[in-house]
């Protein structure tokens, strides 16, 4: 039992170890750019870093963000009072008396 | 239950909360993805074409130029008066060509005719080809919208 | 009402003809197993609903991109900065395809992990690992098509590794590549590979295993089932697809989430001609893969080091394909060995690739 515990501690240990050195090499794989509030296209050799074009644009993002993660909280609310509501029905065998 | 006063009952709103908000998250999804595939379309204001391209044109004659995406056709009238078109029959958008020895424009995708000052005679086109207006700046040829400074 | 009575006559017109309710009716009647396994039940709608992202984002960028040589870096630049919102729309194809693959992976361990694929269901299995198969080729391909200078290292390295296969490695590479090195006709036949041969592959082998899924049934874990205990259900449809639905939202908004913060740059143009870029890596799901042929020696014996790691894989490969058939008493001690080797797996899965990223 004990040993059980310490091995699931041991695969939660690397795998916090793996998300780590994953995340860290998207941060600088992926370059966070929506300080910038310009595109920079520059000559060719450079890179090119995306971000919104002006400021009308990054406030439209955030607003944006801001209404799918309330959208999200709302729904998943009411998605649980309607899981609420069907489990208590199946318990209730509400849907096996559908017969055609 | 639905009470007598009112309009519906607690599961059919909530139902109806539930739908219509993720109908309108698909709305606001679909907000960008239209965005993304209808590019704007921005025709120029006016463009700039060295003259000296242009400068040895035969009276009555024509030459084709871009107007943004599409093809343009400056006349030469005489050697002070250009007309320029936007070369695209009124029709069904096929590219017009200038019949000099008929002095007339013409379309060959469906027999449409314009005359020498782009109205439409004959054939299926409905309206005139688009005229734009032509200035010379000293070693700058610029033709223009109507309607731009 | 009016438009709910229209409605409902419009669905058994469909229905007449099509015959469709039965569908609905057997989902209705699915049922699904509740034990201390069931969270990875969610697994599989999830890679589901990562696709669905990943066909959509990828048809609309397919419509501004140019896969020639001269003009697919141009193209996704043209992308990135000219089309509207066009750098949300590669960033979420960017995120969602890693999105993808680590859930294909999460799905493949706990999978294993349980035993799911005992009889009957070798062959769900069996498909399971040919898309996971086309998962990475996705990936793989996809990797190269905005022919930037790491993603074209990243090509050559990827596209020389089958030549260490023996026997056939040279002719896989050149099919691969379209000839001997990496050329424009690379690219175009990657993304024909892309956008055409792997999802078409892909749908027929989904058609499969889905058909399986639902024809055998879900599969209890091994403890369960020998115990022969009365083991809770739920109905997939409604209840079980209502949580399904709150699993999505999550991982939606945790999408849209990296790919506006964290959107993809794009290096600069491949130069075919220019040496390798300093720390040249692959994507991080084949990172393990890239540090085990690392490890390997030039020269082993009479063979390369190579050869030797390819040659290891392939039968790893194997040995994985046939799980189902080796584990054959899966409760005896042949497969609590089986349940030892996936978790060294996982172990040296795991090290390997935050040893190539630390290094």
């Amino acid at each position: 039992m004990i040993r059980k515990r310490k091995l699931r501690a041991v695969f939660i240990l690397i795998f916090c170890l793996l998300i780590f050195s994953l995340s860290l090499s998207f941060g600088q794989q992926a370059s966070p750019s929506v300080k910038n509030k310009e595109t920079q296209v520059q000559k060719t050799p450079e890179k090119v870093v995306p971000s919104p074009k002006n400021i009308k644009e990054s406030t439209a993002i955030y607003v944006f963000i801001a209404w799918i993660w309330v959208s999200i909280f709302i729904l998943i609310y009411i998605i649980r009072l309607k899981i609420k509501e069907v489990d208590r029905l199946y318990g209730l065998k509400f849907f096996s008396i559908k017969k055609k | 239950m639905k009470l007598k006063h009112s309009l519906f009952t607690r599961r059919q709103f909530l139902n109806g909360l539930f739908g219509g908000w993720i109908a309108a998250l698909g709305a606001s999804l679909l907000y960008p993805i239209v965005k993304f595939i209808f590019p704007p379309y921005r025709e120029p204001d006016k463009v700039i074409l060295p003259f000296s391209d242009f400068k040895s044109m035969e009276p009555k004659s024509v030459k084709y130029f871009a107007w943004g995406s599409k093809p343009g056709l400056l006349k030469k009238v005489d050697e002070e008066t250009y007309l320029a078109f936007v070369a695209v029959c009124s029709h069904l958008d096929c590219t017009v060509t200038y019949l000099p020895d008929q002095k007339k424009f013409f379309c060959a995708c469906h027999n449409g005719w314009y005359d020498e000052g782009g109205h439409n005679i004959a054939g299926p086109p409905p309206r005139p080809l688009r005229q734009l207006i032509v200035q010379v700046e000293g070693e700058n040829l610029i033709i223009k919208r109507e309607g731009v400074e | 009402m009016k438009v709910k009575d229209s409605l409902l006559s419009i669905q058994t017109w469909i229905d007449e003809r099509l015959g469709l309710g039965a569908i609905f009716n057997f989902l209705r009647e699915k049922k699904v197993p509740q034990h201390k396994h069931t969270i990875w039940f969610y697994t599989g709608s999830s890679i589901l609903l990562f696709f669905v992202i990943q066909v959509v984002t990828g048809i609309m960028l397919a419509f501004y991109y140019k896969p020639t040589l001269e003009e697919a870096n141009k193209s996704v630049a043209r992308i990135m900065t000219e089309v509207p919102l066009g750098w949300i729309i590669r960033s979420v194809h960017f995120w969602s395809a890693s999105f993808m693959i680590a859930i294909v992976f999460v799905h493949m361990i706990s999978i294993w992990l349980v035993k799911a694929y005992r009889k009957p269901r070798e062959l769900t299995w069996m498909s399971g690992v040919f898309l996971l198969l086309f998962t990475l080729g996705f990936g793989f391909t996809g990797y190269l098509l905005p022919w930037d200078d790491l993603s074209l290292s990243a090509t050559k390295v990827g596209t020389d590794i089958p030549r260490s296969i023996p026997v056939v490695g040279a002719w896989v590479t050149n099919l691969l590549r379209g000839g001997e090195d990496v050329t424009g006709d690379t690219l175009t036949r990657f993304f024909g590979i892309h956008v055409s041969v792997l999802p078409l592959f892909l749908i027929l082998l989904l058609g499969i295993h889905l058909y399986l899924i639902q024809k055998l049934g879900m599969s209890l874990p091994l403890d369960l089932e020998i115990k022969k205990e009365e083991v809770r259900e739920l109905p997939f449809w409604p209840n079980f697809v209502y949580r399904e639905m709150v699993v999505w939202f999550v991982f939606l908004g945790i999408l849209f989430s990296l790919a506006i913060f964290l959107p993809p740059s794009l290096g600069k143009v491949a130069d075919l001609m220019a040496p390798a870029p300093k720390g040249i890596k692959p994507e991080w799901y084949f990172l393990f893969l890239f540090q085990t042929l690392k490890i390997f020696p030039a020269k082993i014996l009479f063979m390369t080091g190579d050869t030797l790691a390819v040659s290891l894989i392939l039968l790893a490969g194997i040995f994985f394909f046939f799980l189902p058939l080796i584990d054959n008493k899966p409760a005896q001690s042949k497969g609590k060995i089986i349940t030892i080797i996936a978790y060294l797996f996982i172990l040296y899965a795991a090290v390997m690739t935050i040893w190539s990223l630390v290094t």
